[in-house]
């Protein structure tokens, strides 16, 4: 049985900002609850008091704009999961997600939930930032935009101030990117990536009816101290345009080498680093052909 | 007060809770520890003893209960944040007639040996054959995927959701052709 820690409930958006802003013992926040209410089991010091946050409804909505959609930190997995717009549009964002922990986890889990946890191998991460997603953080007296890849400073660990919550995930349209995930863990349900990849790409049409490469996002997860993207693989494969066998195995070598994983009770540094490679190849494949 | 619309009682830090919800259908009022799980608040309060206790993790599904229309690891729900919210349990459940032909195919596929997971189980399977209702292998084991059970190995449980969707598929074409 859980023991020794207070909770503060606050009610709306701007409760919640008031108490963290005058809060005096360290605190956590409640929002899926999936991820802390473990660790204070495993260790009761994880927080002396809980700031709940899983009830504040003006967080749990998922709006349309322009050339945005705007995901509530509060949104549970299963909501994102049943969003239209994002299974027409967002494969990699649905591969992801559906993947993560059980049906029962994904009732409860949140987005910010993922994201703030800041684990390495947070599954809905690499996708959105793939997408190139910002955060929305805000604190009583401020309010700032910045960008998803920006946000992780190494495991658990971000730029998010104690007075701040993430309120927002901005998430550009992007209806030209065709994307697909792809993870490795010890099983199918229930398990901790040992390495996972998202890859979007956008083609358009050559003058000589072939298609070329005209956008590529890769992002890697469960290998480096926070989720990043694969910058050189992303600009070879835009450099060469045409996907190629030699190409493809070059882009495959290149991720494997952007890679920096340790070795954990997960898996090995070398291991990793390989799939890294393996699992490209597969989104390549899939996503090529399934146009 | 910092802003008139503020709830006292939300900006204070609280050892218990005064919460109110519906468990299968009935309201509670109940003060509990803030650090109580809905689990906790379902064995050792209200003596609600067919939610089990597993792992206590959120890994094992022995303690799945449906909160608000979804089904949830009720070790993962923290008391404060139970309150409003509509709970359904394998004891609620198990006295609804749609239920009645998931726990006879249990029985009949002996898809239970110590009974541990049989619970979560039967929570899980309701819950998925209220949203498919006639599924693939694979939706069945994806369904019951946040769900653990160490005695059968899971093939009976996958049959017994099988013949529970033929028995409920029959009996509504049963009802229609009457």
């Amino acid at each position: 049985m859980l023991r020794n820690f207070k909770v503060l409930t606050p009610a709306s958006l701007n409760e919640a900002l008031y108490v963290i802003n005058n809060i005096e013992q360290p605190f956590r926040f409640l929002a899926g609850g999936t991820d802390v209410l473990v660790r204070l089991k495993d260790n009761p010091a994880y927080a002396q008091a809980l700031v709940d946050i899983s009830k504040i409804g003006e967080l749990a909505k998922i709006e349309e704009h322009k050339s945005t959609f705007v995901i509530g930190s509060g949104v549970r997995h299963e909501a994102l999961l049943a969003y239209g717009p994002f299974i027409e549009n967002y494969n990699g964002l649905i591969e992801a997600v559906a993947a993560i922990g059980s049906p029962q986890i994904r009732t409860l889990a949140t987005v910010g939930g993922n994201i703030g946890n800041a684990s390495p191998a947070g599954d809905s991460i690499g996708p959105l930032m793939a997408f190139d997603a910002e955060v929305e953080l805000r604190s009583q007296d401020s309010n700032r935009i910045v960008k998803l890849e920006d946000f992780f400073t190494g495991p658990g660990k971000t730029v998010l101030k104690h007075n701040e919550i993430i309120t927002k995930i901005i998430l550009p349209k992007s209806d030209a990117l065709k994307s697909g995930w792809k993870r490795l863990g010890q099983r199918r349900a229930v398990a901790i990536s040992k390495v996972s990849v998202t890859l979007a790409l956008g083609f358009v049409k050559h003058s000589n009816g072939s298609d070329r490469i005209a956008d590529v996002r890769i992002a890697l997860g469960a290998v480096a101290p926070t989720v990043i993207r694969a910058r050189k693989a992303e600009k070879f494969l835009l450099e060469n345009q045409t996907l190629t066998k030699a190409v493809i195995k070059e882009a495959c070598g290149l991720v494997a080498r952007e890679a920096r994983p340790i070795t954990d009770i997960r898996s090995n540094t070398e291991y990793r680093s390989e799939m890294c490679g393996v699992l490209l190849g597969d989104l390549i494949e899939k996503l090529a052909c399934a146009r | 007060m910092p802003n008139r619309n503020f709830t006292a009682e939300n900006l204070k830090l609280k050892d218990s809770i005064d919460i109110c919800f519906k468990l299968n259908s009935r309201e509670v009022n109940i003060k509990v520890p803030c650090t109580y799980t809905l689990l906790d608040i379902l064995r050792y309060e209200l003596k609600h003893t067919g939610t089990k206790e597993g792992c206590g993790m959120g890994e094992c599904g022995a303690c799945t209960v449906i909160m608000d229309g979804g089904i949830v690891n009720a070790c993962l729900v923290l008391s404060t944040a139970v309150s409003g919210r509509d709970i359904w349990t394998i004891e609620g459940v198990s006295a609804k007639e749609d239920a009645k032909p998931i726990i006879d195919a249990f029985v009949a596929k002996t898809a239970t040996q110590c009974g541990f997971c049989t619970p979560g189980m039967v929570m899980a399977s309701y819950y998925l054959l209220s949203k498919y209702k006639d599924p693939t292998d694979e939706q069945i084991q994806e369904g019951l995927s946040g769900n653990l059970c160490r005695c059968t190995g899971y093939a009976k449980i996958i049959e017994a959701v099988k013949a529970a969707a033929r028995e409920l598929n029959g009996a509504k074409k049963e009802a229609r052709d009457a």
